[in-house]
């Protein structure tokens, strides 16, 4: 009896998950990288810095950023609803997910990775005689 | 000598194309938020009694980058959004548009200059304006 409730609790809140990730919006997101990290930032106006969440797991980067309610009032003129924002990158191998660093501000969200030592470049020097 | 743009070996534009999930691929997403070219910012209206709000969706610009006019019964957004990669960052990705805009919208009804307010929070501009006494709504006393 018990094992049959716990199923179908589940899978209700499958469904609300479903319908719930239906409707994010994606942010735009610009990738860039230095010889010592990589940059992600994401555009996501209306989200205050404390909505934001941040998650590393594996190699995989998730980003979800909670918006500000809409304006009161009677919309006369509209080019876009107020949403909240979900979005996720694997990362490669290369970057060092032990050192995030993620700055908030003006709705722009930056993530920073460093790279892993043996990714960055590094001068081999050449001996010999001559 | 080391060319300032050689990286090693690994692929990043490659990787993170591939692997980068659709939230939601299977079930609908709402779609990339990014507007096209030609409606950057995203703007919206409301007409809230006498007054009229507008927001806009510029996020990443400092607030002395934005001029607003307002003439008779329509607003002009001007501003510039720069690109913010520094020395030696090389773009795999780019979808946030950047450059100056400028946009003219028409207001529900004309508006009172001087009652115009704007404030920029978390990357949107919201900008509150009465509207001008003629185009407000009055009360008419009947006579009997």
């Amino acid at each position: 009896m018990a094992t049959e409730q716990q199923l179908t609790e589940r899978s209700n809140s499958e469904m609300d998950q479903v319908r719930e990730e239906a409707r994010y919006y994606r942010p735009a997101v610009d990738v860039s990288e230095t010889t010592e990290e990589l940059i992600l930032r994401y555009d996501m106006p209306g989200v205050h810095r404390g909505n934001v969440d941040i998650v590393v797991e594996k190699n995989t980067l998730g980003v979800t950023g909670k918006a500000d309610a809409e304006e009161s009032g009677t919309p006369t003129y509209r080019e876009t609803r107020v949403g909240d924002y979900r979005r996720e990158f694997t990362l490669p191998e290369d970057v060092d997910t032990e050192h995030v660093e993620a700055k908030m501000d003006a709705g722009v969200l930056t993530i920073k990775i460093s790279k892993r030592a043996q990714a960055k470049p590094r001068r081999i020097k050449i001996s010999g005689t001559s | 000598m080391l060319s300032q743009t050689w990286f090693p070996v690994f692929d990043v534009a490659k990787t993170l194309d591939e692997m980068d999930r659709l939230f939601g691929a299977v079930r609908q997403p709402l779609g990339l938020r990014s507007v096209p070219r030609g409606t950057f910012p995203a703007v919206n209206v409301y007409e809230q009694g006498d007054a009229a709000v507008l927001t806009a969706e510029v996020p990443g610009i400092d607030a002395k980058d934005l001029q607003l006019t307002v003439l008779g019964d329509s607003i002009t957004l001007r501003g510039e959004r720069t690109d913010e990669a520094g020395e030696g960052e090389r773009y795999y990705r780019r979808e946030r548009p950047t450059g100056s805009f400028e946009r003219t919208l028409t207001l529900p009804a004309p508006i009172n200059p001087d009652s115009v307010e704007a404030e920029y929070r978390d990357g949107i501009l919201r900008v509150r304006m009465e509207k001008a006494e003629e185009a407000k709504v009055k009360k008419v006393a009947i006579k009997s």
